[in-house]
């Protein structure tokens, strides 16, 4: 049986030895990506029947689950790595003609380096069971990201990832306040850990850390009053990039405030700040696309 | 009073972060919104760090082997402060880059006048 | 206009936060994996200090990641510097024999604290991050005070992915022997010793080399840009 740490560790490998294979020749760096998302995407299908009966708990570092990480591989988890690297293996295909040959040889590198370790950060995101590990991972997405929108360097795409960066690490020190104050009332860092016990503390002294995490993460998701900068990263981008940032990154962010509120919260039955939140988003997102036609 | 002598650390924490934010929210000049983003996540690691501690503890190092482990300190945000520095530090090499290539291009910093795209 | 609304969404904020941070008390142990990190940590990891044994024991799985941005950093601070074309050479002025000799001869001063700092990085506080930066600011004197070096930038390259693969390659090779990934399977020794605590030691070298070539790097991308 895989054991779906391979899934992460696997690409992330790949991805640190490409200026090694890129002494040697330069044709080889351009199949590198292909052939990690080919290997996850093999990884994913061969694990998704195993996990259908019963999710894998497989800890990091020998030992019991409180106490280390642990990743936990659900249907949903091992789902969304599936979904992740049949993306991240076409759109890789697509940019082998795309990505054209530079005149100094670093640039191109460090594109598909950098493309690499954002399906990686994202892989992360959707299989660890830790609170902290899900902030370093959804970190390694956004910085892989804030330096492609910027990677042709021409006027509009500077611009645009400059808006992109400031808002983007406003939303991740929100993330980090609410994880501070998570740790302060349970003690512990395990998802599965606070989910047992979030019945004990009343409901308004959990208010405010989920009202910051869905905040935090919100940034990434384009919510309706917190995607500014959405429009001009998506145009100005290059059209590989801007594929993934769509069709990846801001699943990422819904995913991220999905797990929260149903995963963490869900016991006390807190339904209505889901709904009101996906409601205004919708209905407010439909008006202003009408009003800025 | 008391309320401030009990939660010195709480209140200097999002005091240093309340900074942040307000510069981030009324300065237009792209190295001041750096410098206000450097300030916040100064505020987030003194916050993470100051929910760790124990009245009257010491750093958890058993330099002699019989130190007693009821007077030490937490060391999971110590290492949670770590990893924080470092992202910080991340993102500070970033927006630096963006903002030498922008002031090329643009010739100057200002954010108000940088508005090519729609928003 | 601007400022005034900024600030009365500041104290809002401001009154949630004190009706939220109240509860939380101050200076109370609060935890139950911090006692046993402190009570256990020295039987099951053989480091004297007990924040390195969190860091890369317990939690080196984040540690693994926290290593990743810094890579994407340099890597992205070095895609976007990269192709700005320098239509003009400015003048180099050469600094004074005494700032020159000065730099030089603390350079290797500087390098040594460094190594020392993440060598002990489980006996003492330090450790790899700490020993990295140590070392990147040696070579920033060395940039400041004498204006004409530059040190080849294929030579970091090739440090930083060897240090990355090399904690990978670590975590790899417990999967195989062990059945999990960083699981700490070289003998524990004696604690105090500076041969001891398993993989920890390897680890934070190879992490003190990759922080301080890629500082080091980063560095050498803003000098040229001045």
């Amino acid at each position: 049986m895989v054991n779906p740490v391979l899934l992460i560790v696997i690409p992330l490998g790949l991805a640190f030895s490409i200026p090694l294979f890129g002494f040697i020749s330069r044709r080889i760096v351009k199949l590198i990506p292909i052939v990690g998302m080919l290997f996850n995407l093999i990884v994913s299908l061969i694990l998704i029947p195993k996990v259908l009966n019963k999710p894998i708990i497989v800890s990091l570092g020998g030992f019991p689950p409180p106490f280390c990480i642990n990743l936990f591989a659900g249907p949903v988890g091992i789902i969304f790595s599936f979904l992740i690297s049949l993306v991240g293996l076409l759109v890789s295909i697509y940019a082998l003609d795309y990505i054209k040959v530079q005149k100094n040889r670093g640039r191109e590198e460090s594109y598909h380096m950098l493309y690499l370790l954002l399906l990686t950060g994202a892989t992360g995101v959707v299989l660890t069971g830790d609170i902290f590990n899900l902030f370093v991972f959804y970190e390694i997405l956004c910085i892989s990201s804030y330096a492609l929108v910027a990677y042709l360097g021409d006027k509009p795409g500077v611009e645009s990832a400059s808006k992109y960066l400031i808002q983007g690490s406003i939303g991740s020190s929100f993330v980090l306040i609410g994880i501070a104050f998570l740790y302060g009332k349970f003690g512990t860092l395990n998802m599965a850990d606070i989910a047992r016990n979030i019945n004990s503390p009343t409901f308004e002294q959990v208010f405010f850390p989920l009202i910051l995490l869905i905040t935090g993460f919100g940034i990434e998701a384009a919510i309706f009053p917190l995607n500014a900068w959405l429009p001009d990263a998506h145009s100005s981008a290059p059209s590989t990039i801007s594929a993934i940032l769509s069709g990846i990154a801001i699943k990422i962010g819904i995913y991220a405030i999905a797990r929260m509120v149903i995963y963490l919260i869900w016991s006390i039955k807190y339904f209505p700040v889901s709904f009101t939140v996906r409601a205004v988003d919708s209905i407010s997102g439909r008006i202003v696309c009408i009003q800025s036609e | 009073m008391i309320f401030l002598s009990n939660y010195i650390y709480y209140t200097g924490a999002f005091g240093l972060i309340f900074i942040g934010l307000y510069i981030l929210l009324t300065r237009h000049n792209l190295i001041k919104m750096i410098i206000g983003l450097s300030i916040l996540d100064t505020g987030v690691n003194l916050l993470l760090i100051s929910i760790g501690y124990i009245k009257k503890g010491t750093a958890p190092i058993f330099s002699t082997p019989n130190l007693n482990p009821q007077n030490m300190v937490d060391p999971v945000p110590q290492a949670l402060v770590l990893t924080a520095i470092v992202i910080s530090v991340a993102v500070l090499a970033m927006a630096l880059s963006l903002a030498i290539r922008l002031y090329q291009h643009y010739r100057t910093l200002d954010m108000r006048k940088i508005k090519e795209q729609r928003w | 206009m601007r400022n005034i609304i900024s600030i009365i969404l500041l104290i809002i904020i401001f009154f949630a936060v004190i009706f939220s941070i109240s509860e939380i008390p101050f200076g109370i142990p609060k935890t139950k994996v911090g006692s046993y990190y402190i009570n256990k940590g020295i039987d099951e990891t053989g480091a004297v200090n007990v924040v390195t044994s969190v860091v890369l024991n317990y939690r080196g799985f984040d540690t693994l990641g926290e290593v990743t941005i810094l890579f994407i950093a340099a890597l992205g601070l070095g895609a976007v510097l990269a192709t700005i074309e320098r239509k003009t050479k400015k003048a180099i002025i050469p600094s004074s024999i005494v700032l020159s000799t000065g730099c030089k001869v603390f350079f290797p001063f500087i390098l040594l604290l460094g190594t020392y700092i993440f060598l002990h990085g489980h006996l003492t506080p330090g450790g790899g991050f700490q020993g990295g930066a140590i070392i990147a600011s040696g070579y920033l004197l060395v940039y400041l005070g004498c204006p004409k070096r530059r040190i080849n930038q294929n030579h970091f390259k090739i440090i930083e992915s060897l240090g990355g693969l090399t904690f990978v390659i670590i975590g790899l090779l417990g999967l195989i022997f062990g059945n999990y990934f960083l699981l700490n399977f070289l003998p524990k020794g004696i604690p105090s010793i500076l041969f001891s605590a398993g993989i920890i030691p390897i680890i934070y070298i190879a992490i003190g080399f990759k922080v301080g070539s890629e500082l080091a790097g980063v560095i050498d991308n803003l000098i040229e840009e001045s």
